[in-house]
This record gives structure tokens, sequence and C-alpha cells, in this order.
């Protein structure tokens, strides 16, 4: 059996076992109220879930598939355990950036995708173990939680998590021993874009639809990046040529 | 049978315990089907194991966050559910909205809210965001599969055009961050500045096991600038 057809085994087997992790998941998450509303002869009607749940799912599942297809190309099969534990921006998106870096493997490969997946695993854990810790000191620790160095930078874990991952997701050196010079002269227009948005049209909603700024960037900077290949403003060092 | 009565109840606990423990095995199995492909892959062991204490370290900050907001969560759904939402899928500013909404639609507060509100409050927090995770594990298959597909008889056009990507939702995410406030712009900047002189540290003393400390380091650093600058400018 060749590589490529055991690569495709090891994608399609991965993908099947998230699809079942899912539906899994799905089920114990549906199973808990539906218990507990059994229990203690709770259940609303069809009428009051539709009547919460509709405006919630409008805006959730368009912003959903959005955040699928910017982030599914980067995680690989792992977006299925992501998705189940949550946290994605905060915590997994950072540990797939960081494994990456750390393990200098090619994105897009075999490798890369199960190095995600145990970076995604174990951060997951460590969230886990932490609010399980949480629940049992949470009476303890509610001082230091609510006190005013906590709560201020709490507000800023995102900036601090991303500049660093700045720095990893745009330097030259991409993993694999891949170099890409002039990567920049696709992100200018992109850039300006995104801050004309949040500053001057949509300030308000813009941390609402940057799943659907992000799904719409990817063809600009596709297209951006195939046209300065061509030309030649882009290029790409490969391993060998070191 | 109030609100509260049934936020802490034994059969509550019971029930979110089970579902935690489940989602722990997947993560586990996760963890057990990756680390034997990567080790079949060739990935040494000594990568692996700087992999996991990075992610490790780095995630406990993040974690901590997301303990704070559990202690928002507790005074509003109590600590059985909150925990459970928090594990799963979780993330605060959806489960505040969506019970709010709950209540909303019943027309109490929280104060007066009954047994029945909470059956409300559980089942709007579940279905907002647990139907689109249905719809969106039927999509990724297609959607990393198709992807990876580009470039293909392009070794250099196909490194490139996966990098697209991991731009789009970097510009899309870090936009606000930069141009929104002079603090938050300053602990960008504090993040990206400790990582470069971490890397420089790392190469320049040929120490490699920094790079694991990188993305941890530069979190912690910027976190304690943006505590001074927001004491200093606000």
């Amino acid at each position: 059996m060749n590589k490529t057809s055991n690569t495709s085994n090891y994608y399609n087997r991965m993908h099947n076992f998230g699809i079942c992790v899912t539906i899994l998941a799905t089920i114990v998450i549906f199973s808990v109220p539906f218990i507990i509303c059994m229990i203690f002869d709770i259940m609303p009607s069809l009428q009051e879930m539709f009547l919460t749940g509709g405006p919630i799912l409008a805006i959730f599942i368009p912003l959903s598939l959005a955040e699928t297809i910017a982030e599914t190309p980067i995680m690989g099969t792992s977006y299925y355990l992501a998705g189940v534990t949550g946290n994605i921006l905060n915590l997994k998106l950072p540990a797939t950036f960081n494994a990456l870096k750390i393990s200098n493997v090619s994105k897009g490969t075999e490798e890369a995708d199960a190095i995600i997946g145990v970076a995604v695993a174990a951060s997951s854990a460590v969230t886990l173990i932490f609010l399980a810790l949480g629940v049992v000191l949470l009476t303890p620790l509610k001082p230091m939680l609510e006190s005013d160095v906590v709560t201020t930078a709490t507000k800023y874990v995102l900036p601090a998590l991303f500049g660093c991952m700045s720095i990893m997701t745009f330097s030259r050196n991409i993993g694999g021993g891949v170099k890409i010079y002039g990567r920049g002269l696709a992100l200018i227009l992109p850039v300006v874009i995104c801050a004309v948005l949040f500053l001057f049209v949509m300030p308000e909603k813009y941390g609402l639809y940057q799943g659907v700024i992000a799904l719409v960037l990817i063809p600009l900077i596709y297209v951006s990046n195939k046209i300065l290949y061509k030309k030649g403003k882009i290029t790409v060092e490969m391993p060998e040529q070191h | 049978m109030d609100f509260r009565d049934i936020a802490e109840s034994k059969e509550l606990y019971i029930a979110s315990s089970i579902a935690i423990i489940i989602v722990a095995i997947i993560i586990s199995l996760y963890f057990i089907k990756c680390y034997r492909h990567a080790v079949k892959c060739g990935i040494s062991k000594d990568v692996l194991k700087k992999v996991i204490k990075s992610s490790v370290l780095f995630s406990i900050i993040p974690s901590l966050a997301i303990v704070a907001g559990l202690a928002t969560l507790v005074a509003v759904i109590g600590f059985p559910y909150a925990w459970l939402r928090l594990s799963v899928l979780g993330s605060l500013a959806y489960e505040i909205m969506s019970s709010s909404m709950a209540l909303n639609v019943m027309g109490v507060d929280l104060a007066h809210a009954g047994a029945d509100a909470f059956g409300l409050v559980m089942w709007a927090m579940c279905l907002g965001i647990t139907l689109p995770l249905v719809f969106n594990c039927f999509l990724c298959k297609y959607v990393h599969l198709g992807t990876m597909k580009i470039g293909a008889g392009d070794p250099k056009w196909s490194q490139l055009s996966q990098t697209t990507f991991m731009s789009a939702l970097i510009i899309a995410l870090i936009i606000p961050m930069i141009v929104g406030n002079l603090v938050s712009c300053l602990t960008f900047a504090a993040s990206a500045g400790i990582a470069l002189l971490l890397g420089y540290l790392a190469k320049k003393l040929n120490a490699g096991w920094l790079q694991g400390f990188v993305l941890a380091g530069s979190l912690f650093g910027a976190m304690a600038v943006s505590v001074i600058l927001d004491g200093v400018l606000k």
C-alpha cells in the first residue's frame, strides 16, 4: 500500500472517529437537561424552546459554519475535539499554532495533524482539571478570582495570546524548514479592510461576525498570494534549497 | 421547588459529573490515538513531550480565566450546570446571554424564577450552540480534505496556500485588539515583543527547550504588562 492511500486511510479513520465523538457528545449534552426536566417534571413546551432557542440558533448557525470553514483547514481532524470542548480561540487555536511551531513539521501533513491532536487534547485536559478544581475550591478562591488584578488580566488574555501567535503565524519560517519571503504584501489589503470594518462600518457587531469576516478574507488572501507568487513577489524556499 | 433547588440538586450534580467524565474519556481517546499515530509517523517522543509540556503550561492561564468565568456563571445557574457548560462547548458570554433570553421569555428575573424557568434555561443553553456543532461535524471532513488538495501539483504553492487560512483568521481576530484600545494594543505588542525576545534567546543560546516556553512566557509577561498599563493609563 503506498503512502498516499495510508494517509487517506488515516484521515478517513480520524474523521469518522471525530464524527462519532461529536454525535456522542451531543447526545450527552442533550441528555442532561432532558433527564433533569423529566425527574423534576419541568420540561418546557416546544413553543418556549423555539422562542428562546430560535434567535440564538439564527445567530449561531451561520457564525458557526463560517468558523468551521475558516478553522478546520488549520486544526484538521482535531476540530471535532475542539468543537466539543469549546474555547477554540483562546485555547485550542493557540495550542495548534504552538504545537506546529515547536515540532517544526509542515502544515497539512499527517504528522502535523497528529501533533495538533496531542496538543488540543492536552490543552482540553488542563481546562477540564482546572474547572473541576474550580468547583471544589471556588468558595475559598472567590476573593482571588474577583480581585482587580485577576479581573484586569483576564480582560486582556486575547491580546496577550495573539501577539505571540501573530509572530508565529507571520514569521518567514512556516515549519518543516519551509521559508516564505514577501508574504506581508498579500496581507495589506485584508488588514485595511478589517480596520475599516471595525472602526467605521460595524464597530459594535465586528466581534459577532469575525468568523464571517475571516471567511471573506480567505479567497482574498488566496488570490493575492497566487498573483504575487506568480509574479515572483512572494517566494518560497523549500528545505532542500537551504 | 424553586430555581435554586434544582440548580443545586444532587441529581444535577450526578448528571453533570457523568457527562464530564464522558468528555474526559473522549479527550483521553483522542490523546492516545494522536500520540500513537505521531510516534508511528516518526515524531520523536522528546518532541511530543515538549509539545505536551508547552500546551499544558500555556493552557493554565487561559483556564484560570475560564475558572474566573465559572464564578460569574455559578451565581446565575448554580455549580453543576455552570461546571458542565464551561467544560463542554464553554463560552461565558454565550451562556449568560442565553440564560437571560430564557428568563425574558418567561417574564421573570433570577430572584423570582421558579423550577420551570431552570428547565428552560438549560434547554436554551443547550440548543443554540449544540445544534450548530452537529451540522459542523458533517462539514469538517469535506472542508479539511478539500483544502488539502489545493496546490497539489506545485509543492511551493501548496505550502504558501496552506498559510491562507491561518492568515485570514488571525487578521480578522487581531484588528480589534490592535486598533480597539491602547492597553489592548500595547498588551498585544508586549506579547509579540516577548515572543521575539525568547525566540532570539533560544537561538542565540542554542537552548531549544526555551521554544517550549515562548507562548506561556509571552502570555504571562503580556498579562502582567496589561495590569500595569491598565492602572497607569486609566
